[in-house]
């Protein structure tokens, strides 16, 4: 985990840099200090607050389900990351979730932390041995910072490592904020024709491609996805794009199966969740055909009623492959399963997708992806941001919070 | 099933009173079960053929539209293909074709008459090893028609057993459905490449076979693409298919060196492409595949060519780069049927020239003349 010590004492000088950093006679409050410490931000007691051209506003979670703003120092550059000026972040269904119900599984609100990792912006300083990077470079986060020196992150499965520093997840602070430092090895630089908010998407599309891969996709087969939620349409964009076909969508709210619609899926069935897992079965394969059962089924809800359901619905030998998170613990028809040769693959975040899933972007290889991106919101108003989340009548995909050019 | 190299025994067809070789182009009557054939003597002449009748288990079909492959051409121009597929008589030519069915036998539920069909030409025993694990383009004891001594599926009506047609629906054409059978053989290619959505790849050849993995690969989300010929109206046609892929017209003198040099900065990748597909066959081509790869990946052999061939043995080591091979396919019809079907893959633009089955003949010199420009040749006949 980077480092980021705010010596106490500087001078005027020394605290002023080309980036437009300003001397401040504010100091760091300890409560301000130990929060940031929690989530692996350090930043001494009594120091000089150091501020940026713009204030670093972030908006943190607390345990007990609150979202507030509170301005942050500017982060000091270690040597082996880069300051970034966050453009673009994305809100995801797990920060909700930590917000309203304070964890996801084991992983708890504990301290009060920065939301956030779903982000793109710009370099505004490089750290002293950084190469591959330069003041002015737009890029696209990778919030799983992993060790590289464990098991799992050498033999090539670093979404495992089991030291990851992951932005914006309990305990380590995220990317919603304006300036952030960040290890370059997960900075990815974008081209110019890519926006700050299409980098930010690369994460959330990123756990389809993740997915898509895990399930080893191939052109023409026929694929379920469940859930139209962001992750499904992640999915369901990825696999489409790997040729996979028909695609056949599902979700219990007619709202989603019309957002799916508009990306070009026709194929969209509404969940009664009345229906047992034979109807849910017979659903599905009526919608896909006869001769064209599912052989991949995305389940993206984590629900037991569709990942069961899908179960049934799959052909013979096919793969449920789960992106989706539900219940820490879910009843499986094993037998059904052992009989047809129905085996489960999970797949957890992505790893090594930012420079395709960057290129595809970028080539508007998965369709128009900022069709994604249905509501915008200022950093200063983050807080509305979150609330529009949760407002089912605002029908968001993906909320966006974004800074503007300093 | 064990039984279809009796049932379908050329010499039923080359023993029967009805059969003669034409050596005009007649008048169209249908009742003729006309029919183009090469030989022994390098020879290629319309035949006519007796109208076959539909036993258990098997269906008549009136064959619609057939397209010509370059190794019916071959078999005609060279008599053979290897050690074991000889032109020793008359041999039907044509395996890519689609038709309507006229009449089923007895036990056939499968299909009806009328129904639009294409016609997998490959009959495999399904009893042998390989038969029994779903490799059945393994069998070796293969019915495969227009592979001598078996008659081919360009003729007018052609007996077929109903399990190894594939119905088509209205919205697929003849054409479309004779096309299947060269999509079949890049799906299944593709298949076994290990091909994944946003990988950099690279394909050497841009004919017919090249062109339809072009079209397959897009498909998959192959990105960027990379195509080489020897030929610009080759390459212009594979832009006109696909107007994203990059094109790199090559010449004989260049060396496989220079020609995978020249692929990875077209695709901007100076460390190498993550797969190639080589649908020519030749050496330099193959080695020119092997060298533009970045490590790990894989060159997949759909061409034919020379018997012996040789490769870069030490950078293939170096690099962990594979060479795998392809024979036909196997359990790809229904899934090239639900791609055009999906419109994923359009390849009602590979269809260059079209002649009736009375103009048989005339097809094949233009599918073996250069300068007519021909890229698919499609023999139809009328209902």
């Amino acid at each position: 985990m980077p480092s980021l010590v705010t010596a106490p004492s500087l001078t005027q000088e020394q605290l002023t840099n080309g980036n437009g950093i300003k001397p401040s006679a504010k100091l760091v409050s300890p409560q301000l200090s130990q929060k940031l410490k929690l989530g692996g931000v350090l930043a001494q007691s009594g120091s000089h607050f150091k501020r940026g051209k713009k204030p670093n506003t972030a908006l943190w979670v607390t345990k007990d389900h609150n979202i507030y703003l509170e301005e942050v120092p500017y982060p000091e550059c270690h040597p082996d990351t880069c300051i970034v000026h966050v453009r673009a972040t994305g809100i995801c269904g797990s920060e909700i979730h930590f917000w309203k119900t304070g964890r996801i599984g084991d992983c708890c609100v504990s301290h009060d932390l920065i939301l956030g990792h779903e982000s793109g912006g710009e370099i505004l300083e490089v750290g002293a041995n950084v190469k591959d990077f330069a003041v002015g470079d737009r890029v696209s986060i990778e919030p799983g910072v992993a060790c590289f020196e464990c098991k799992q992150c050498i033999s090539g499965r670093y979404n495992l490592c089991p030291d990851v520093a992951f932005s914006g997840t309990p305990p380590t602070h995220g990317t919603m904020a304006r300036y952030i430092a960040h290890p370059a090895r997960f900075l990815h630089k974008i081209p110019t024709k890519m926006s700050f908010a299409q980098a930010a998407l690369v994460e959330p599309l990123s756990v389809g491609a993740g997915a898509v891969s895990r399930a080893n996709v191939k052109l023409g087969q026929p694929v379920l996805v469940c859930g139209a939620g962001p992750i499904g349409l992640a999915a369901a964009l990825c696999a489409r794009a790997a040729g996979a076909h028909p695609v056949c969508i599902t979700d219990l709210d007619e709202n989603r199966l019309a957002q799916a619609r508009e990306f070009g899926f026709e194929k969209t069935v509404k969940v009664d969740l009345n229906w047992t897992r034979h109807d849910f079965a017979k659903e599905i394969r009526n919608v896909m055909g006869k001769d064209c059962h599912p052989e991949i089924a995305f389940e993206c809800t984590g629900a037991q009623s569709s990942i069961v359901g899908s179960i049934y619905a799959l052909v013979d030998g096919g793969v449920l492959l789960q992106v989706g998170c539900g219940k820490p613990d879910v009843e499986l028809p094993m037998m059904a399963m052992s009989f047809r040769e129905v085996s489960i693959i999970t797949s957890f975040r992505y790893k090594q997708t930012w420079p395709v899933m960057i290129r595809m972007i970028a080539d508007n290889f998965l369709g128009d992806a900022s069709k994604f991106i249905t509501h915008t919101f200022k950093l200063e108003d983050s807080v509305k941001a979150f609330e529009t989340c949760v407002t089912p009548a605002e029908r968001s995909i993906k909320v966006q919070i974004v800074d503007e050019d300093d | 099933m064990a039984a279809y190299p009796a049932e379908f025994n050329p010499r039923k067809v080359l023993d029967d009173p009805a059969f003669k070789i034409i050596d005009t182009v007649p008048q169209r009557d249908p009742s003729i079960n006309l029919a183009c054939a090469y030989n022994q003597h390098k020879q290629i002449h319309l035949v006519q053929k007796p109208k076959p009748s539909a036993g258990p288990g098997q269906v008549v079909v009136h064959i619609r539209a057939t397209g010509i492959c370059g190794s019916d051409c071959h078999f005609w121009k060279h008599g053979r293909i290897g050690d074991t597929m000889v032109v020793r008589d008359e041999c039907g030519a044509g395996h890519e074709s689609a038709g309507q069915v006229i009449e089923v036998g007895e036990g056939v539920t499968k299909v009806k008459t009328g129904d639009k069909v294409a016609i997998e030409a490959g009959l495999p025993c399904g009893t042998c090893d390989f038969c029994k694990i779903g490799r059945y383009n393994a069998c070796e004891t293969v019915v495969f028609f227009s592979t001598p001594p078996y008659h081919g599926t360009l003729t007018r009506y052609h007996l077929h057993p109903a399990d190894w047609v594939h119905k088509i629906p209205d919205s697929v054409s003849f054409e479309e459905g004779s096309l299947l059978e060269p999509l079949a053989v890049a799906l299944a290619g593709i298949d076994r490449s290990g091909l994944r959505l946003g990988d950099p790849l690279f394909i050497a050849g841009a004919g017919p076979i090249g062109l339809v993995t072009l079209l397959a690969a897009h498909a998959a989300g192959a990105t960027p693409i990379v195509i080489t010929d020897l030929s610009e109206f080759r390459l212009e046609f594979a832009k006109k298919l696909v107007p994203s892929v990059h094109t790199v017209l090559i010449d004989r003198s260049s060396t496989p060196t220079e020609v995978a040099q020249k692929v990875k900065e077209t695709a901007g990748l100076p460390k190498g492409l993550h797969c190639a597909i080589d649908c020519t066959g030749v050496e330099s081509s193959v080695q020119a595949a092997i060298f533009s790869l970045r490590f790990g990946s894989t060159v997949f052999v759909i061409g034919v060519g020379k018997d012996y061939q040789n490769l870069p043995f030490m950078h293939c080591s170096a690099n962990e780069i594979d060479v795998k091979f392809q024979y036909r396919y196997a359990n790809q019809y229904p899934k090239a049927i639900r791609l055009v079907e999906g419109g994923l893959v359009n390849l009602k633009p590979l269809v260059t020239h079209r002649f009736t089955l009375e103009n048989a003949v005339e097809a094949f010199e233009t599918a073996v003349d250069i300068s007519r420009g021909a890229v698919k040749c499609q023999i139809l006949d009328e209902e």
